[in-house]
């Protein structure tokens, strides 16, 4: 069962510099923009590129990674799917031998996104992070902060307390009516 | 029919090509046969010495066979003024941001949605120091078909934990920021 | 309009106080109103305050090692006359603007009380990982919150008398001010618990600092004859703690309480008065409990959520009875260092 929900409509992403190829045009350029940014990912774990970008490949190696998982890498066309995707085959023995494995059992996404800072001055463009979870890097998010002390939370975990009591209370007060209503009859 | 504007300077450029071929061939086509455009660059004249009269050219039916873009209606003043006025190249900067928050680690400022550039920037010196210690080839080009494992000074005994997995050592403290809990789930509160 | 027509029925006008009703009222034993004695009260904090900064003849600097996540700073400020929202100041407008309170040498501290000595300072707020201290402080503060407004918001006819409020325990779900309110059988309508909860949340925009000073006992019954419970507990209160009693003014309010309060009224974010409920107490007599519920500024919550809160609030506190004797009584110093879940 794929995890993510993949997006239904291909952005544009038209016009794309590659460093071998230069610069080529349409859906063409987006998808060779869009094999290197995977092979990036399977290679660096983890890769900082444009926020809509990394979004847009998102879809693309999880659907691979979730493909690779199912079928396993005697199938045919996970193979050459892999082959096409990955544009160093290196890699290919890292999906099936590293991620494979790693994901099997994730029961959500295998990849997280961010959004970093906008570089001020410049030309304003939204930058992100993407990752494939597990990586052996730091985390990008400092630590996830404890909140049960924060006072919102302090009040409201009291008050659902409180409601879960009265519920058992009034649970049990039920009971004992519908008991004594049987006894009754 | 005057021809549209880009059109203009190739049709020109073309009959003045024209007239230099026949030139250079030593002949003009007879007066029956005249290389006429259809979209001409001139309003089309009835004069008696004007060897160009109104026939077909050779290229019309290149030219007929392309339908050029054009616009369809008249854009209204408001769409006009939407595209000129838009946020985006120039309103964006007049508007102050209310979305900046102080990172509650650091203390330095960045925008609601985005995570802090102070705090990330530790975690990527820190990443390419990794990278670094693991070497261009293992990196680069012949990715480990294991998982990669880092050990810092003091965790040697922990080796035999990570049996089978590809071990990069690391020749410093590991920071304190850093979690030694690399391969388990994110963090349950309970 | 039926909502305002009741408030006028009981409260006066958020607008000011009238001192021609003075010699109209009809209070049993007594010819004030809280007006005067708010303004009273708040002539004697102000000669004190400048008797005691009169005290200090020369300046001497303290050196103060600032610890935080901004930035950690040496400054040198002046003893006895510099806070720790001074020291904030110099440093950077984030701190000035979301610090509760101050913890200087590990002990919590409030932001406009002044430094004595040498000290290592840190600012806490309420998004800290442990903001329980702060918490308690901000508990405490919405009570005097609410202390003021009660002594505010009924007409000049009522002379309001506040008791006292028991120690912060946020787990109850509101906090707490008894007070006589010398009203008989008063059950409040949401009209005028709206009216009330508007008049605190007034403070919010005027940014009342809650401005510290400990006064000798005497100088405290000064301040409190025309109160019978207070002037009752303040022996006590003077006992345990050697002659000296804390007190606390916001805006022109002026209330004892032991622990620290936060540093301003502008970090209150949400007021709500929730109900009033009638208790019988053995040493007071009749008394009414009025409870309220408050979110800082700094901490936001969805109104649905909320509104859970608040309703939760409605329902009476079972916070022990306001008692005279010692074991019972709210001023203890241990509020600051008690911690519970």
């Amino acid at each position: 069962m794929l995890r993510f929900p993949y997006r239904a409509r291909p952005r544009k992403m038209s016009r794309q510099r590659l460093p071998e190829e230069g610069i080529i045009v349409g859906q063409e350029g987006r998808l060779q923009r869009l094999r290197q940014l995977v092979t990036g990912l399977v290679r660096y774990e983890r890769i900082e590129t444009v926020y809509q970008h990394c979004d847009e490949t998102r879809g693309y190696a999880e659907r691979l990674i979730h493909t690779a998982i199912r079928n396993g890498d005697q199938h045919q066309h996970t193979m050459e799917m892999a082959d096409y995707w990955l544009n160093e085959k290196d890699l290919i023995y890292k999906l099936f031998d590293v991620l494979v494995p790693r994901y099997q059992n994730y029961s959500s996404a295998f990849t997280n996104i961010y959004r970093t800072p906008i570089v001020y001055p410049g030309r304003g463009t939204e930058m992100g992070i993407l990752e494939l979870k597990g990586n052996p890097w730091p985390d990008v998010l400092p630590k996830q902060r404890d909140n049960r002390y924060v006072i919102s939370n302090v009040l409201l975990q009291a008050a659902r307390k409180d409601y879960n009591t009265s519920k058992e209370s009034r649970k049990t007060k039920n009971e004992l009516n519908s008991s004594s209503e049987n006894s009754e009859t | 029919m005057a021809a549209p504007y880009g059109m203009t300077r190739l049709l020109g450029s073309f009959r003045r090509f024209e007239h230099a071929l026949f030139q250079w061939m030593g002949f003009y086509p007879p007066p029956g046969f005249q290389a006429e455009l259809v979209y001409d660059i001139q309003p089309v004249e009835n004069h008696v010495n004007n060897q160009q009269s109104s026939t077909k050219s050779i290229l019309q039916d290149i030219f007929d066979s392309i339908l050029l873009a054009v616009p369809k209606s008249r854009r209204t003043a408001e769409k006009k003024r939407t595209r000129k006025m838009s946020m985006k190249g120039h309103y964006e900067y007049a508007i102050p941001k209310n979305n900046i928050i102080a990172c509650l680690e650091c203390g330095n400022w960045h925008e609601k949605e985005t995570i802090c550039g102070h705090c990330y920037q530790t975690v990527k010196t820190e990443t390419e120091e990794m990278q670094e210690a693991m070497g261009l080839d293992a990196l680069k080009y012949d990715a480990p078909r294991s998982e990669v494992v880092f050990l810092y000074d003091g965790e040697e005994q922990e080796r035999p934990k990570y049996d089978g997995k590809y071990i990069v050592e690391m020749k410093k403290q590991r920071p304190e920021w850093f979690s030694k809990n690399l391969m388990t789930k994110a963090h349950n509160p309970k | 309009m039926a909502a305002s027509m009741s408030c006028k029925n009981v409260f006066q006008k958020i607008s000011s106080a009238s001192r021609s009703n003075l010699k109209r009222s009809y209070c049993q034993s007594i010819n004030l109103t809280n007006a005067e004695v708010r303004r009273k009260r708040n002539e004697i904090f102000e000669t004190e305050k400048k008797r005691q900064l009169g005290l200090i003849t020369r300046m001497e600097k303290i050196q103060v090692d600032v610890k935080g996540p901004p930035e950690d700073c040496t400054l040198i400020m002046n003893k006895g006359i510099s806070t720790p929202f001074n020291c904030s100041m110099h440093i950077q407008e984030l701190l000035v603007n979301r610090s509760a309170l101050a913890l200087v040498n590990g002990e919590p501290w409030d932001m406009h009380r002044p430094l004595k000595e040498d000290c290592s300072i840190e600012f806490l707020h309420f998004l800290d990982e442990d903001p329980r201290i702060v918490n308690k402080a901000f508990w405490r503060s919405c009570c005097l919150v609410l202390g003021h407004v009660l002594e505010t918001a009924l007409q000049n006819q009522y002379y309001v008398e506040l008791c006292s409020f028991p120690k912060p325990h946020l787990q109850s779900g509101s906090f707490v001010y008894d007070a006589d309110l010398k009203l008989k059988d008063w059950k409040p309508t949401t009209a005028e618990l709206n009216c009330l909860t508007r008049v605190g949340h007034k403070l919010h925009h005027l940014d009342l600092k809650f401005e510290r000073l400990e006064v000798d006992a005497s100088i405290a019954l000064d301040m409190f004859q025309d109160n019978r419970f207070k002037s009752q507990q303040i022996p006590f209160i003077a006992e345990s703690s050697g002659s000296k009693v804390v007190v606390y003014r916001v805006g022109d309010h002026v209330d004892i309480s032991s622990g620290p309060c936060i540093a301003s009224t502008n970090q209150i974010g949400r007021f709500n008065v929730t109900a009033a409920h009638q208790i019988d107490t053995p040493d007071y007599g009749k008394l009414y409990r009025v409870q309220g519920l408050g979110l800082p500024s700094q901490v936001m919550m969805h109104y649905w959520s909320y509104d859970i809160l608040r309703r939760r609030a409605g329902k009476f506190n079972t916070a022990p009875l306001p008692r005279l004797k010692m074991e019972s009584s709210p001023q203890t110093d241990d509020n600051n260092t008690e911690i519970s879940t």
